[in-house]
């Protein structure tokens, strides 16, 4: 199977990931910070989170528009979905009752069913990290 | 490259309009709760007014389309 096509689908996918949170994120600003700032672990940094986030997701999504920056693009986003799924077990295991800081629709999912999905876009992004051709 | 930046600007695009459309739709929707009272919000404020806690417990699904839940301890 060529390699081009299945990288083209795995960054379409994290573009669509990350445009649709960071901007819903951002549309819904002041309910996530409220909710970033009722975490226990990052209460502190919550209003600049609550900016970054959402912004971080949009450039990483630009970084995998173009070739030239698609690689790094990759790692950057195997880097984030792995700080996400991190940051949800974390929650899992100490701070059960906190709402879920996600973006859209992602809010309705349960912790386990937003890890599975986060592992399975960690899989993806790896798979294109590793077929990518290096410059 | 042209063919490539399509694929992704027409994700990206995608994105935008889901994102901007659901956040149009939301802020009518209405919310039917456990005590089966109907409220009508955006899903992020009903969660936090209505369903404060984690997301392991249903606590209200959309009336419409009623797969879409809000969950909390």
């Amino acid at each position: 199977m060529p390699r081009k096509p299945f990288i083209d689908i795995i960054c379409a996918l994290l573009i669509f990931l990350f445009i649709y949170t960071g901007i819903s994120k951002l549309l819904d600003y002041h309910t996530f910070r409220r909710q970033l700032g009722q975490s226990p672990f990052i209460t502190f940094y919550a209003p600049l989170l609550a900016w970054a986030l959402p912004l971080g997701e949009i450039i990483i999504a630009g970084m995998l528009s173009f070739n030239r920056s698609r690689l790094a693009g990759l790692y950057l986003s195997f880097f984030l979905l792995c700080l996400f799924t991190f940051y949800l077990a974390a929650m899992l295991q100490l701070s059960y009752y906190i709402p879920c800081s996600c973006g859209g629709v992602l809010q309705a999912l349960s912790w386990q069913a937003h890890i599975i999905l986060n592992i399975v876009f960690i899989l993806l992004t790896a798979a294109g990290t590793l077929l990518q051709p290096k410059q | 490259m042209k063919k490539i930046f399509s694929i992704t600007f027409l994700a990206a695009v995608l994105a935008a309009g889901t994102a901007f459309a659901g956040r149009s739709e939301e802020s009518s929707t209405e919310w039917m709760l456990n005590d089966f009272s109907v409220v009508v919000g955006l899903q992020s404020d009903i969660k936090t007014i209505y369903c404060a806690g984690a997301n392991n417990v249903q606590c209200a699904f959309m009336v419409e389309a009623p797969y879409t839940l809000i969950r909390k301890p």
